[in-house]
């Protein structure tokens, strides 16, 4: 029985009953306070007095002035308002459901150019063959850069992000992966304006920019975030599903009947597995959460891992259904800093699983040779080993 | 006239539309969004089209 003494929200745990520990929905310990409850996390999330942490993050890895430092200060996860909205809505048109559907062949194509590849007579690693390589080349579509940008592009996002893992020693590896991204985005937009502009979202960034309606900084600071949160979220976001269904039989076997169900599917495995278990934001002012007040300058860490799996919000919250209604995990946050991507997300991870359903009816994970595991309150999958015709 | 819906249910007010059409969306005080109106002239649909491709949960849709 966990109790708030030894409660760790870096520790995402899946038998942790959710929503509270000892009959607390918000709790405190070294790590400043943890939310847990699905409510309280979605209160922390949409107030903007809550600003995100991952600033003071690279600060306290020594990442304190430059250009790396200088595009986290200003970028759409940092601010607020309406400076925020103008960087959101010039995104959000090439990744929302809408978008999405019309899109929805290319995502299919992908898969199978990837899938067309895998020697399907023995067991391999599903996450390092397919899920890792899949989110890059949807960039790659999006974007307007050559597939064969695809393992750039994907090694990038990784090693940017990687800031998540809250793990030190990874700076000066984050610094040079950051260098190395700016390096590739002047390249492809050198190259695009060689080529002239397309269709894609690359394009239309750099329009706006030209029309004056963003400024030439907002251009590089858009083009940033979408590539540094291109991947690695959505690499891990569907190995970890792909995981979930193929070991519950009985849900296996009704998405195999009726690949109608899969949307549901997935986001109950988004829910109880989520990559982005862990949303850590400061107080940028004193503020009353219930009963306690939560200072200026706190570390506010709130555990989507747990507020997903809140009874007061789920029933039954640690069995996998497909029968609820409003199944609204907080996996993609929720509000204004809610990610533009996914909408995009879930239509990737879908494809792979309608894929495996259609093709691979009686593909099973071998346990022994998995490991998923986690980081900075994230799952992540390290190994990921299926057999797709056992 | 244009009809405009939104399903409030999936709608989280992260204020996209309201950022887009200020006079027919609006995120209130306590964070939920409001739609001022039920419909727009035939004149706006491109912007209307705009909003609907921009909602990042799909929560918006037109007659």
């Amino acid at each position: 029985m966990t109790t708030t003494a030894d409660f760790d929200p870096f520790a995402p745990d899946a038998g942790h009953e959710g929503g509270a520990v000892d009959g607390r929905a918000l709790v405190s310990g070294p790590y400043g306070f943890a939310a847990l409850g699905h409510e309280l996390a979605s209160t922390v999330l949409r107030d903007p007095r809550f600003q995100n942490s991952a600033l003071r993050l690279m600060e306290e890895f020594g990442i304190t002035e430059g250009p790396v430092h200088d595009f986290r200060a200003r970028s759409i996860i940092m601010i607020e308002g309406d400076p925020h909205m103008r960087l959101r809505t010039p995104l959000a048109r090439f990744m929302s459901p809408v978008t999405v559907e019309r899109i929805r062949g290319v995502l299919r194509a992908i898969v199978e150019t990837i899938t067309d590849d895998l020697d399907d007579s023995k067991p391999f690693d599903f996450y390092r063959q397919v899920a890792y390589r899949i989110p890059s080349m949807v960039y790659c579509h999006l974007a307007g850069a050559p597939f064969s940008d695809a393992p750039k592009v994907q090694s990038l996002s990784e090693r940017t992000l990687a800031l998540l893992h809250r793990d030190r020693s990874l700076a000066p590896s984050i610094r040079a992966a950051y260098d190395e991204l700016f390096d590739y985005l002047d390249d492809l937009i050198r190259r695009k304006r060689e080529q002239g502009f397309g269709e894609d979202m690359l394009s239309y960034l750099l329009k706006q920019g030209d029309d004056g309606k963003l400024t030439e900084q907002e251009v590089l600071t858009e083009a940033t975030s979408m590539l540094e949160a291109s991947s690695v979220n959505t690499a891990h976001q569907a190995g970890l599903v792909v995981w979930t269904l193929l070991r519950d039989r009985d849900v296996w076997r009704r998405l195999v009947a009726d690949p109608e169900l899969i949307p549901a599917a997935v986001v109950e495995a988004l829910r109880l597995y989520p990559r982005t278990g862990l949303v850590s934001k400061i107080a940028t002012e004193d503020v009353e959460l219930g009963d306690v007040v939560i200072p200026r300058g706190s570390d506010v860490h709130v555990a989507v891992w747990s507020a997903n799996r809140d009874p007061e919000r789920f029933e039954n919250p640690g069995a996998f259904s497909l029968d609820r209604e409003c199944n609204q995990p907080l996996t993609f946050s929720t509000g204004p800093h809610n990610c533009l991507g996914q909408g995009l997300a879930k239509a990737e991870i879908e494809e792979v699983v309608r894929h495996l359903a259609e093709h691979y009816p009686d593909a099973v994970v071998d346990e022994d040779a998995t490991r998923i595991g986690q980081a900075g309150g994230r799952w992540l999958v390290e190994s990921l080993t299926v057999d797709l015709r056992p | 006239m244009i009809e405009i819906k939104v399903d409030f249910e999936r709608c989280d007010a992260n204020g996209t539309c309201a950022a887009l059409m200020p006079d027919v969306f609006r995120i209130g005080e306590d964070g939920r969004l409001r739609q001022l109106v039920s419909e727009v002239d035939d004149g706006r649909e491109n912007e209307l089209d705009e909003a609907i491709l921009c909602c990042p949960v799909g929560a918006i849709s037109r007659s």
